[in-house]
């Protein structure tokens, strides 16, 4: 029978009970939860009254907050993100009903918005609602999809190009 | 793409006849038809009674239609036995030719329609008429003459920067048009304005929730009075128990007076003219800072006059896909007036009530803004959140239990603070215009 250790690093809780538990079996003292709270106290007096101690401490602390790289990545991940161009509607088409219920028409967010801002336009739906407009744009060009069509980009590319240039 | 004149000619031909006259091409005929005359215009069936003439002159602007060209027309009719006429062109007519038609005008014969008046012509027919050459419903069983554009120049309406003349209108039912029209006036009353509520539905719904003030004996008198006897509105105008809100109050009988959504110029401008008489005060005798129009659900009568008398138009809609689409037919409505009125009525905006977020698909929300944009249009950034006490204060006030329940300062709930932020938009809007 083989023995596994855990990867996953101790939560500080576990690390307390962990020390208190060492230090009460040298010392035969079996309440961990005290004896855990005696040594940060004699601890704190002993930084106190002792400089290396205190160093030695302080050290410890600070190779622990250290960042790590996949900190450093989770938190770029959270700094807001650059707000999106607003899109101009560029001209009218009054005969365009409004139903949200219909199909994604690329086509009429050509007209509305122009070539520069379709791939915009486009990009603010999800890539199950974008299949509508890739559908629509293969009533005219049969024989066409877009290389990947699980990919939002691919998607787009596929529609923009043939919605813009007809192919 | 440009049209040939033959084209064009073909295409006014078939504007008036969707505009209900029965049109005969005569281009090809000579005198006493022939020269300067393009359509005669018959009332029922081509070779019955000749209603009017028009002559055809494609120009591309800055030429314009001079004096020989009225002249001549003008001789034509007088030749043709005093038939009215219109002159078309895709330009504009010269001050000379203006002198003519001036001249023409005392025997109301010569009409001169430019290329800005006859795409006004168009939009108020398309949005007013059974969209099939010739085809006329009950309602609009007389043809409609481009002269109802000549008679809204003439009407004097208010400046918004007295008197902001708003309708809140949507075709479809439930959307909270009452509601929004009710908490818009006032919240515009707790800032100080003078507020008429004219309740152009005949379900009354605002009339039963602003009863008239205890010490006031009820009155019977509505819009019907003036829709049948031909009352004047300022008689009409009655206080309610708030003060600075009058009300025009609506009655059910208006419903047996609606002739439906086809065009009745001369009704249509009728009241708008009434409604932007500066005799219309309050009881009071205040000014009235604000005016605002509540309209059935439907294509109505009335919803098309509210539209036609209103600066601004706001369409409060819930978010589901069949009061979503009951802004197309407001819209078409607001086009078809804009026609008529020339420089008309103009959306603010959509404003969605009785809204649940939790309920709105992201898809859903930016196909919508996308549709709205391609319309012109912009959802209020205000949404009206969904909120119970709004409803049950409805159900009390609809009962005659005084709408004095809806007074702000009472802990307003979510429903209530969005309406007072929806106004700020409002009153940014109305005064970026």
């Amino acid at each position: 029978m083989s023995t596994t250790t855990s990867s996953r690093p101790a939560t500080q809780s576990q690390r307390i009970a962990s020390v208190a538990e060492q230090i009460g079996a040298t010392l035969g003292l079996d309440n961990h939860k005290l004896l855990g709270a005696i040594l940060a106290e004699a601890a704190a007096e002993e930084a106190r009254r002792n400089a290396t101690f205190a160093e030695h401490i302080r050290a410890m602390y600070q190779a622990e907050t250290k960042p790590t790289r996949q900190a450093r990545t989770t938190r770029q991940s959270k700094l807001p993100k650059p707000p999106k161009p607003e899109l101009r509607p560029l001209k009218r088409v009054e005969s365009h009903e409004i139903n949200i219920a219909a199909a994604l028409d690329p086509y009429y967010l050509y007209e509305v918005y122009g070539a520069d801002q379709l791939p915009l336009a486009l990009d603010e739906f999800t890539v199950t609602k974008l299949k509508e407009a890739v559908q629509a744009v293969q009533k005219r060009h049969p024989d066409t999809k877009p290389t990947n069509s699980r990919n939002k980009p691919a998607v787009i590319d596929y529609v923009v190009r043939y919605v813009v240039n007809g192919r | 793409m440009a049209l040939s004149w033959q084209e064009f000619q073909g295409f006014v031909g078939y504007v008036f006849s969707c505009a209900g006259y029965a049109v005969h091409d005569v281009s090809d005929q000579r005198f006493p038809n022939g020269t300067g005359v393009d359509l005669d215009l018959y009332a029922d069936n081509i070779g019955g009674k000749l209603l009017a003439r028009v002559e055809v002159r494609q120009f591309s602007p800055p030429n314009n239609i001079g004096a020989d060209d009225a002249r001549r027309f003008w001789g034509t009719l007088d030749i043709a036995g005093g038939i009215p006429g219109y002159l078309v062109t895709t330009s504009d007519f010269g001050a000379p030719a203006r002198a003519v038609a001036a001249a023409a005008a005392v025997r109301g014969r010569l009409r001169l329609l430019n290329g800005q008046q006859l795409l006004r012509y168009i939009a108020y027919i398309r949005g007013s008429r059974v969209k099939e050459a010739g085809m006329r419903s009950p309602s609009t069983s007389a043809p409609t003459p481009p002269d109802c554009l000549f008679q809204a120049d003439a009407v004097a309406r208010r400046q918004t920067t007295e008197t902001v003349v708003l309708t809140v209108g949507n075709n479809r039912g439930g959307v909270a048009k009452t509601t929004t029209a009710l908490n818009l006036a006032l919240a515009l009353n707790e800032r100080g304005w003078r507020v008429l509520l004219v309740d152009m539905d005949p379900q009354s719904s605002l009339t039963r929730g602003l009863p008239s003030p205890e010490e006031v004996p009820p009155s019977d008198s509505s819009l019907v009075d003036f829709f049948m006897r031909s009352v004047p509105l300022s008689q009409l105008v009655r206080s309610t128990r708030f003060k600075h809100l009058s009300l025009l109050p609506s009655h059910p009988d208006l419903k047996m007076l609606d002739t439906g959504g086809g065009a009745r110029p001369d009704a249509e401008l009728a009241f708008i003219a009434a409604l932007h008489d500066p005799a219309v005060v309050s009881p009071s005798g205040e000014k009235f800072d604000w005016i605002i129009l509540d309209t059935p659900p439907a294509q109505s009568f009335y919803t098309r006059t509210a539209l036609a008398a209103a600066h601004f138009v706001l369409i409060p809609s819930a978010f589901d896909v069949w009061a979503l689409l009951g802004i197309n037919g407001v819209l078409e409505t607001t086009r078809a007036m804009q026609g008529l009125m020339g420089t008309g009525v103009e959306p603010v905006g959509c404003l969605l009530t009785r809204y649940r977020a939790s309920a709105v698909k992201e898809n859903d929300w930016k196909q919508f803004v996308h549709d709205l944009a391609g319309r012109g249009l912009a959802p209020l950034k205000t949404k009206i959140r969904h909120d119970d006490r709004i409803e049950n204060r409805n159900r009390q006030a609809t009962g005659g239990r005084l709408a004095g329940i809806l007074r702000f300062g009472q802990a307003p709930g979510t429903g209530l603070i969005d309406y007072q932020e929806a106004l700020k938009e409002l009153m940014q809007h109305v005064h970026h215009n």
